[in-house]
């Protein structure tokens, strides 16, 4: 049974198309969520890493500051202006995403009470 | 001369309530002439409740029938005068049997690329390109803008 809580995020672009993804019982939170994205740029060469630091860190700010979390469905594209196809992908397909740790906590106590 | 539309959508909530309403009412007239309906795929309210407001997308429309869907992401202008407008296919598994096919347009907003932007669009949604042909008009077209 598909876990409530799912999504992925991708490099995408120029014949690069690298991926993680998470699938689990409770929201993802954003310390889980950047943990991802650094797995996620450990895959990169160092060639198709440089070309997207600009976009990764832009994928970490948002991850960062997003306010309340992300529900599905969602998907978020952080892109080159003068390489628009590559980019970094975040796609939230299930349940809620990069929410803070306490939030995250309090609905774990949700889930398991009701 | 590139006359922005909405210029401080980011900054301003009525502004950017009123640029999301545009590109509805842009997209309802397109339905409405080419006969498809659309439904929104992405869900813009965050789990707070709150409206997420910053443009990435603006816009999300998914023609079922069709398993073809647009996303538009508009940004604010880096330069005044800037005409900005990239395009990109995907896929985005909601369904992992029958991913949704995605034309992504990524724009500032002017009337010039909201021309180009709904050009695409046709293409995609009404006359039905094939990917190759879609990714070849987009690599020749928009690179004759820059």
């Amino acid at each position: 049974m598909a876990k409530k809580h799912r999504g992925r995020i991708q490099a995408q672009g120029d014949g690069t198309e690298k991926s993680v993804s998470w699938s689990q019982d409770t929201p993802l939170s954003k310390k889980q969520g950047l943990a991802l994205l650094e797995d996620l740029e450990g895959q990169l060469t160092k060639k198709e890493r440089e070309e997207r630091k600009k976009q990764l860190v832009n994928a970490q700010r948002f991850i960062e500051n997003i306010e309340g979390g992300i529900d599905a469905v969602n998907k978020k594209s952080f892109y080159s202006r003068d390489k628009g196809n590559l980019r970094i992908d975040i796609e939230v397909l299930g349940g809620i995403a990069f929410i803070c740790m306490m939030v995250g906590f309090l609905l774990f106590l949700f889930f398991i009470k009701s | 001369m590139a006359k922005l539309l909405f210029p401080d959508f980011l900054d301003n909530v009525e502004s950017y309530d009123a640029a999301e309403a545009h590109w509805k009412a842009r997209f309802d007239a397109l339905a409405e002439k080419y006969h498809f309906t659309y439904t929104s795929y992405i869900n813009v309210i965050a789990g707070n409740g709150k409206k997420h407001r910053d443009g990435n997308p603006i816009f999300s429309a998914e023609v079922k029938n069709l398993n073809r869907a647009v996303r538009i992401i508009q940004e604010s202008a880096e330069q005044p005068e800037e005409i900005f407008i990239s395009a990109w296919l995907d896929t985005f598994s909601i369904d992992e049997d029958n991913p949704l096919n995605e034309l992504v347009i990524p724009l500032v907003l002017t009337e010039e690329t909201q021309e180009i932007a709904e050009r695409l669009i046709v293409h995609w949604l009404v006359e039905q390109w094939k990917k190759e042909e879609m990714e070849s008009f987009i690599k020749e077209g928009l690179t004759l803008l820059e």
